[in-house]
């Protein structure tokens, strides 16, 4: 697939390869990009800095993010996409071991799309993942 | 004024003894001037009774002669014989005349009496002649007669009047002589009086300046005093002019009014400070803080009702007391150490933790803060004591440090389970370790201070959140990769290494739980309490048909009785009541009749909420662990579960500030109780 389904934001390599391989079982895992940190992932979303080239008109079409980022916090990335024209209509699922009420308060206020709370077992976790990539994928596609 | 009363006789003695002296001298003065009055008089007398008398006498005697010699004559020339007897008679009657004042002067005469004896006879001689001359006469011898009378008669009056020319003489000098002696008497009065006017003016003065002086001095010191006393504060003084006795009976008053508003003051004042005593008083009496007042050998003085209250012993019984009956034996020594130090002046406000011995027996702990009382020689007094009651906080402190403990205990053991075969996972136990050593700094803030208490509350926030994080994404990775292991390598891989990899796979899926329901358990103490009227009836209803798909293969009744409204947060008592269910009915695993039973009963007139079953139960004597975290009574084998519930449960109970127990028998069944 030539066109970016999805921008894959999350620094552990662990949970990169574990969830790239859940992806790949749903055949997806070709259009993912992964970027490892947030200020990146901040000037990939608004084609600056190092991606400032980027065809900002082919946006992801869904954002997996996880919470805990170094330089710049999902928390912050979120509220940024959330509010810019441009992005505010990508769908956001956040990724997160947190269990915290705040995080996800927090979140649904930024606008989040969905919120999952990463399970310790890979197999719910990968399923987890697949499912809702695929569906904000399927929603965003059909839009 | 009082040496002066001593030294100095007083006014009115001066007077009287200035009186006195004055009527005795003026009194001396006056006999002497009577007595030289006295001597004049006689001396006056003395003139008058004598020479005077004596003059008079013998001028008449003088007088008489010349009578008696003019009578002569007229014998010589009577004519006839009546002329003659008439001359005779006259002659006789003034002889008689001389006789009589002879007399006089021999009595008054105060010189010789020859002089008057001696013209008293050429007096008498005198008669010869007369009688000689009166008998030629009637004889007719007129002639003879008149020849005796010129020679023998005037010659003899002639000697006559010499004689009493020198009587004469005599008297007047006598007289004279009177006479210088009254003027010498006169003369000395007159120097006596002029000696006692000088004498008596000199003695008025000395009186005067003595009694002055007496007064003066005195008086002036006073409105000098007084002027120096009051200052600028008595208004409208009398002028210097004015009379001092006036003065003084102004600043008298003055110093009465003064007197009378310092007495209003004093007792406003008294009033104020006894307002302000009553004010402390009751202020100490209830403060929220204990204080009392010790005396320095350690006796109790006063006490306040806090400090009753926190020490369980009443007042009476305290003020029999000595501190040592209730400090614990081990802060004896370091409290008598502290009070020495206030009573030195060493400690500054420096307060000491100690530990003392409620009349239960419990131990409870207090933060004690010292100052000395002083007496009014700034000599020490007594000790001013306040004791803040920090067993809670002794408690919370003995508690984190138990749980740090056990933490690190628990830790190690499950570190050593997972081996070192996922590095990742020491990793993260380095990180737990860190984290611990957070906990203790946090631990230490808290022992500081209670107002670090939220920033410590954030740090564990943040603790919690790294933990979430951190801690749970090894382990994803650890199952992930095993799990990957399994599916994609199955077929190199013999049944052993399929064994140890499922061992992996269990064991990070354990480690996963335990960090969930420590962050629950951590999460527990942090949350704040939402109360409202909750129905326990309806949240066991709730967790028994949340329960029901795991035991549908097991002989299982629950027995729900009716259980009233409580006052309590809905959220967490779910959680109570479902970690009370499920470990009734875990425990009951192996019973072949299990009955899960919730209720409530009423002991003391409270509502006490308990959950049994007839399950394995556990020997009493392991009642006080049950409570501890990761403390398990039953091999995981057997019951499998991280030791964390009951904790988390012990913690939502304490919140709510009720009581949690347990009664329990092996093999017979288990009953929690608790209040809320």
């Amino acid at each position: 697939m030539k066109t970016l389904e999805i921008l894959y934001i999350e620094d552990n390599p662990s949970d990169i390869e574990l969830t790239l391989r859940a992806l790949k079982k749903h055949n997806v895992a070709n259009s993912v990009q992964v970027i490892k940190d947030g200020e990146e992932a901040l000037e990939y979303i608004f084609a600056t800095g190092r991606y400032v080239e980027r065809n900002t008109k082919e946006n992801p079409k869904v954002i997996l993010l996880d919470l805990k980022l170094p330089k710049v916090g999902g928390l912050e990335i979120l509220k940024r996409l959330k509010s810019e024209e441009q992005t505010k209509t990508i769908p956001v699922v956040v990724l997160t071991s947190s269990r915290e009420e705040k995080d996800m308060i927090e979140s649904y206020e930024y606008g989040v799309n969905s919120y999952v709370v990463k399970p310790i077992n890979f197999e719910s976790f990968s399923e987890a993942v697949s499912a809702l990539g695929l569906y904000w994928l399927l929603i965003n596609e059909s839009l | 004024m009082n040496n002066g009363k001593n030294k100095y006789p007083r006014i009115q003695t001066r007077l009287f003894i200035g009186l006195f002296i004055i009527i005795l001298f003026s009194s001396i003065v006056n006999i002497l001037y009577y007595r030289d009055i006295k001597e004049l008089n006689k001396v006056t007398n003395s003139i008058i009774e004598h020479p005077f008398t004596v003059s008079n006498s013998v001028r008449n005697i003088d007088f008489y002669i010349n009578a008696i010699h003019r009578s002569l004559k007229d014998i010589l020339l009577s004519e006839n014989e009546i002329e003659l007897n008439n001359s005779i008679d006259l002659v006789n009657k003034n002889e008689q005349q001389i006789y009589d004042n002879f007399e006089i002067v021999k009595e008054k005469f105060l010189g010789d009496l020859e002089f008057v004896n001696d013209a008293y006879t050429t007096f008498v001689n005198w008669k010869p002649i007369r009688d000689e001359v009166i008998d030629l006469v009637k004889n007719g011898n007129v002639d003879d007669a008149a020849k005796i009378t010129k020679e023998k008669g005037n010659d003899h009056i002639r000697i006559l009047f010499q004689k009493t020319s020198k009587m004469i003489d005599f008297a007047n000098e006598k007289a004279a002589s009177f006479n210088q002696n009254s003027i010498n008497i006169l003369l000395k009065a007159k120097k006596n009086f002029f000696l006692f006017l000088i004498g008596s003016s000199v003695l008025e003065i000395i009186l005067f300046l003595w009694i002055f002086f007496g007064i003066s001095n005195p008086i002036n010191n006073m409105i000098k005093r007084i002027k120096n006393v009051s200052g600028d504060k008595m208004k409208g003084f009398p002028k210097n002019a004015g009379n001092q006795l006036a003065v003084l009976d102004y600043a008298i008053s003055q110093f009465e009014n003064r007197e009378k508003i310092l007495e209003e003051k004093v007792n406003a004042r008294t009033y104020e400070l006894e307002e302000a005593r009553n004010l402390l008083e009751s202020s100490i009496e209830n403060a929220a803080i204990g204080i009392t007042a010790v005396s320095l050998e350690g006796r109790l003085i006063k006490v306040n009702n806090a400090f009753c209250d926190y020490i369980g012993y009443d007042r009476e019984e305290l003020l029999k007391m000595h501190i040592n009956d209730f400090t614990k034996e081990e802060d004896k020594e370091k409290a008598a150490e502290y009070i020495k130090k206030v009573i030195e002046g060493k400690t500054k406000g420096k307060s000491i933790e100690k530990a003392y011995i409620h009349k239960s027996g419990d131990i409870i702990y207090g933060s004690v803060s010292t100052s000395l009382v002083e007496d009014i020689n700034n000599q020490p007094d007594s000790l001013f004591a306040q004791i803040k009651d920090i067993t809670k906080q002794k408690q919370y402190e003995n508690k984190i440090e138990e749980h740090k403990n056990e933490l690190e205990n628990k830790i190690s053991i499950r570190t050593a389970d997972l081996d070192n075969k996922a590095l990742k996972l020491e990793k993260s136990q380095k990180a737990l370790t860190f984290l611990l050593e957070d906990v203790n700094d946090i631990k230490k803030q808290l022992e500081i201070s209670n107002s670090k208490y939220l920033e410590v509350n954030k740090e564990l926030e943040a603790f919690s959140y790294s933990v979430s994080h951190d801690l749970k994404a090894p382990l994803r990775a650890v199952i992930g990769f095993s799990q990957i292991l399994n599916e994609d390598f199955a077929p190199q891989l013999d049944p052993e290494s399929k064994r140890y990899i499922g061992l992996i796979k269990d064991n990070a899926e354990n480690m996963g739980a335990l960090i969930n329901d420590l962050l629950s358990f951590s999460r527990m103490g942090r949350t704040e309490l939402h109360k409202s009227q909750i129905d326990i009836h309806a949240i066991a209803q709730r967790v028994k048909s949340e329960l029901e798909p795991d035991i549908q293969d097991r002989k299982l009744t629950f027995k729900i009785k009716p259980i009233p409204l409580i006052n309590a947060d809905e959220k967490l008592m779910y959680h109570v009541i479902l970690n009370l269910i499920s470990n009734a009915v875990k425990f009951t695993g192996k019973a072949k009749n299990a009955i899960v039973e919730i209720g409530c009963t009423s002991q003391n007139n409270k509502n006490v909420f308990y959950v049994k079953d007839n399950g394995v139960g556990f020997d009493m004597k392991y009642v006080r662990k049950i409570f501890d975290v990761f403390q398990r009574l039953h091999s995981v084998e057997e019951f499998p579960g991280t030791g964390i519930g009951l904790s988390i449960v012990q913690r939502i109970i304490h919140k709510h500030e009720g009581k949690i127990w347990v009664e329990s028998e092996k093999n017979k069944g288990t009953t929690f109780f608790f209040t809320i």
